[in-house]
């Protein structure tokens, strides 16, 4: 799961400063895409690391670990969920 | 809002490597500085502010939680069980904001900055390590390389009740006020509780990434995360959080505690000015 977040976040790295570097040269689909993606990988990677915590507690067998990680996901969850309710309809990306 | 130019991206791309290094040194995660600098010095509105804020802290988080896991200054099962008591609070204090006048809780917080500047100034000499590395760290406490000390060092965190209470605290201040509540649990757990003021950073860096993972989304479907403008500041960040990490391994806990009551004072001082 290490290798995974340092992947990731590398590849974010990588598509976020190409993407700036085309959308002040070219501006268009291909910057936005590279743009997003950069994006979407860095709010991917506290989520990685969240499941990285869990399966450690788990092998490490540390239960109090492993029910802390879990209760902040629930509560994370309604976080975004109350959030997500509040939107105005359509404003949510497909 | 100011367009977009390569020279304001520059600036940006600077402001967020300044975040970004103070966010991975003092665990604040660089919003508390770099949203009032969007929002006030270059005129983007809030909301705008507030998403790229997110985003610098998400990398922020990102990098440390890479660099400085392998050195034991992040304590996950502190950081976790200090997390339940933080965003139970933040939930909470999300729906006080709209009971409590803006300028009270400004008032409050300016006030508690300032106080806590003061404490940590007050113990600028005194260190929360056992430099005994056979000692037991306790169910909460750690164990670290430390390149001052130039040994592994033992922790042991103190005051449990007290930490989860200043964690509920700081998870509220963060739902009334939007910034993130590493700006009073970093210096709390390093004053009351017996954390040294490194971990207690490293900790808080990784753990608010994963509280701002949680509302990011949000932002980003409202449209409040200008992609050039995220992107810049996010590049930066990766960079300063980098320089942060290793100068913060190197730095003397003594300066690094007058850094953090530097960055207090800042933000005392900024809200106590919004407040009047």
């Amino acid at each position: 799961m290490s290798g995974l977040m340092l992947s990731v976040l590398w590849l974010s790295f990588a598509a976020l400063a190409v993407g700036l570097g085309l959308w002040l040269t070219r501006p268009g689909n291909h910057a936005a895409l590279l743009l997003t993606g950069g994006l979407l990988g860095l709010f991917l990677i506290p989520v990685m690391k969240l499941a990285d915590v869990s399966i450690a507690a788990v092998r490490e067998r540390d239960w109090v670990t492993l029910a802390a990680t879990l209760v902040v996901v629930v509560i994370l969850l309604a976080f975004t969920l109350r959030d997500a309710a509040g939107l105005p309809q359509g404003s949510v990306l497909p | 809002m100011p367009e977009l130019s390569p020279a304001l991206l520059a600036v940006v791309i600077a402001a967020g490597a300044a975040a970004g290094g103070l966010g991975s040194m003092l665990g604040l995660g660089g919003g508390v500085i770099l949203v009032p600098f969007l929002n006030a010095a270059l005129g983007f509105p809030l909301n705008i502010a507030s998403g790229v804020g997110l985003m610098t802290v998400i990398a922020t988080s990102s990098v440390v939680a890479r660099g400085a896991t392998g050195s034991g200054l992040v304590n996950l099962r502190l950081g976790m069980v200090l997390q339940i008591a933080a965003a139970s609070g933040a939930y909470f204090g999300g729906t006080l904001a709209r009971r409590i006048p803006e300028h009270v809780l400004e008032l409050v917080f300016s006030a508690v900055t300032a106080g806590i500047a003061g404490i940590m100034l007050s113990r600028l000499e005194r260190r929360n390590v056992l430099l005994d590395s056979t000692l037991s760290p306790g169910r909460f406490g750690g164990r670290y390389f430390d390149e001052e000390s130039g040994g592994a060092i033992v922790y042991q965190t103190r005051r449990m009740p007290l930490a989860l209470g200043v964690s509920l605290v700081a998870g509220s201040i963060s739902g009334l006020l939007g910034i993130g509540g590493g700006i009073l649990q970093v210096p709390a757990l390093n004053a009351w509780c017996g954390v040294p003021l490194r971990a207690a950073a490293a900790t808080s860096a990784v753990m608010i990434g994963i509280t701002a993972a949680a509302s990011a989304p949000l932002y980003y479907a409202r449209g409040d995360i200008i992609l050039p403008l995220a992107a810049a500041a996010v590049l930066g960040t990766f960079g300063g959080s980098r320089a942060g990490i290793w100068f913060g391994e190197r730095a003397r806990a003594k300066w690094l505690k007058v850094l953090m009551a530097g960055v207090l004072t800042f933000v005392s001082v900024t809200y106590l000015a919004g407040a009047l």
